[in-house]
């Protein structure tokens, strides 16, 4: 009983260890409510999206709920949002990760398009643009994104 | 099989598994070692990949980067592209000279976002020039960013 128990915390055990260390916590996925504002979020880039209400705690952070296919997620709309982008390697016995966030005002109606990913060594970016086709590119810059705290 | 056979084919394989773990990865499209992916959109623009091993230069993820989006424009019979290195870059339409790369825990990653053109504008790659000039580059092992740096 004592090595399976050994055993269980070498299979269970040191990988939760290991997640618990490097900052790496489940959020639960976002599901808005029916009557709820949102609007659509496409992600671009790399890693696992969160975010919260800029009047929530960090542990009360939702994970955006990616559409494989169309690789967007619906956020909420109407108020000020803080959104996380998270991304972990391991290998050789060492966990590299890097975590970024940005703070912006979704608005209904509205498709933002979200990329992040890493600039020289070990930094990373995140950055939140507005989708509109009418232009050369079909993004333009979202006035409101500013540094998060 | 006796278990001197078998200890010379546990010894071929971990001597082939460390010679393709001892080098970077080439220009390929994705794979386990990386490579280059090919994505539609946001807007107007495609997004190209290239991601590499921990044994991969920074720089020369970058040209690969640089070469498949040139690949994708002869495939789209475009001979002119634009690329973003961001998307604040692509929302201000401010092109960029080449790919942007970073790396975490020592395996660096290009991409770029891309607007084909049919006529030169502002800015613009030459589709046939990039494919010409980086030729070499994405098949030797060797090269470097420095080697191949375009005069501009």
């Amino acid at each position: 009983m004592k090595t399976l128990r050994t055993r269980a915390f070498g299979l269970i055990g040191v990988p939760a260890l290991l997640l618990a260390l490097t900052g790496c916590t489940a959020f639960p996925i976002y599901k808005p409510a029916a009557n709820e504002l949102t609007t659509p979020l496409k992600v671009s880039g790399w890693g696992t999206i969160t975010f919260r209400s800029c009047n929530q705690l960090d542990k009360d952070r939702f994970q955006l709920d990616v559409d494989a296919t169309t690789l967007t997620g619906q956020i909420p709309a109407g108020g000020c949002l803080m959104v996380n982008a998270y991304r972990s390697d391991s290998g050789y016995q060492v966990v590299h990760y890097c975590n970024t966030r940005l703070v912006f005002d979704p608005q209904p109606k509205t498709t933002y398009v979200l990329n992040s990913g890493m600039i020289d060594q070990g930094k990373c970016f995140i950055e939140i643009v507005r989708e509109d086709l009418s232009t050369e590119t079909g993004v333009v810059m979202e006035p409101s994104v500013r540094r998060a705290w | 099989m006796n278990d001197s056979m078998r200890c010379t084919r546990v010894a071929l394989a971990a001597l082939l598994l460390g010679a393709l773990g001892g080098c970077g990865t080439q220009y390929q499209s994705l794979g386990l070692t990386g490579g280059h992916r090919d994505s539609a959109g946001p807007g107007h623009l495609e997004r190209i990949d290239f991601s590499g091993n921990g044994y991969s230069e920074p720089g020369k993820m970058k040209i690969f980067a640089l070469y498949r989006a040139a690949e994708v424009a002869q495939a789209k019979k475009k001979p002119f592209f634009v690329l973003y290195d961001s998307l604040l870059s692509a929302a201000q339409n401010r092109p960029s000279e080449m790919p942007r790369v970073g790396t975490l825990g020592g395996k660096p990653w290009a991409y770029a976002f891309v607007k084909f053109h049919d006529q030169k504008v502002a800015g613009a790659n030459d589709t046939a020039e990039v494919l010409k000039l980086y030729a070499d580059a994405v098949k030797s092992p060797v090269v470097s960013q420095n080697q191949f740096e375009p005069s501009r």
